[in-house]
């Protein structure tokens, strides 16, 4: 589960980095940073799309787990 | 190897890679796999997630997606491909209008697995005289047929007389029972309250 003062690259495997809601310029950011640039009014869309990255590295990462039979 | 026990012992392996987040381990059984099961549909989404959690990459994302494209075509009656993409979708290509589509279609097809599961509870139920466990997947299976006619935009005259029964907590229900599946719970219903009456 990413915690809020981790930094986005460290969350993102390589793979994501080369999708086109990858944003290099945001990944030194803290995990809280782009949840909140995200929910601003308007959102932030680059950090609403690294958002999404790490919660979809997370949603993958977690399937691993109890899996086993 | 490719016997049902290799295969569960493999898979087996893969998880636990996985769970060490050995992912790159992981991804090179799966490739093993798929060559002895190229028409399995729950290899090529493992294969296409993995892809996606790689720190050395030899595959690029538009072949994942295609993965998870062919693992639908092949399993076409369960959802779970179609999840995966519909994530997909969303948060790697953020397509939401695609997105929604898809898990849309999913949905569908779950709502039809349970529907399937709980009609065939049900009649185990009645031959058993489990009268309340019998009515709990009645009642369960007209909410989600409910669910499903809201999408459909029925037509009036397309639709059964209303119906109504008393559920195990005492509430009382009312459904339109309509088509092949309302015919089958009305005869399903009336042989329970004859062994209720008998």
């Amino acid at each position: 589960m990413p915690q809020d003062n981790d930094i986005a690259d460290d969350l993102i495997p390589v793979s994501l980095k080369r999708s086109a809601s990858y944003h290099s310029d945001y990944g030194q950011k803290t995990y809280k940073e782009i949840k909140d640039l995200a929910a601003a009014n308007p959102p932030d869309q680059k950090a609403r799309q690294m958002k999404k990255l790490i919660e979809q590295t997370e949603r993958l990462q977690k399937k691993g787990k109890g899996r086993r039979s | 190897m490719n016997n049902p026990r290799g295969f569960k012992q493999r898979i087996s392996n893969i998880s636990r890679l996985w769970e060490e987040q050995a992912y790159d381990e992981a991804f090179v059984e799966v490739e093993t796999l798929l060559k002895i099961w190229p028409g399995n549909a729950h290899l090529h989404t493992l294969w296409a997630n993995l892809v996606q959690l790689q720190e050395n990459p030899e595959h690029d994302l538009d072949e994942a997606k295609q993965a998870l494209q062919y693992a639908v075509e092949l399993d076409k009656g369960s959802p779970a491909a179609a999840i995966e993409l519909g994530h997909f979708l969303n948060n790697i290509e953020d397509d939401p209008q695609a997105a929604a589509i898809v898990f849309g279609e999913a949905a569908a097809q779950a709502r039809q697995l349970l529907v399937e599961s709980l009609m065939g509870q049900a009649t185990v139920f009645q031959q058993m005289e489990k009268r309340e466990e019998f009515l709990r997947c009645i009642l369960e299976v007209l909410h989600l047929d409910r669910i499903e006619s809201a999408s459909d935009l029925i037509k009036v005259e397309e639709s059964g007389p209303d119906f109504t029964f008393e559920s195990p907590a005492g509430q009382f229900h009312t459904f339109q029972l309509k088509g092949p599946r309302g015919e089958q719970i009305r005869e399903l219903l009336d042989e329970m309250s004859a062994v209720s009456a008998g």
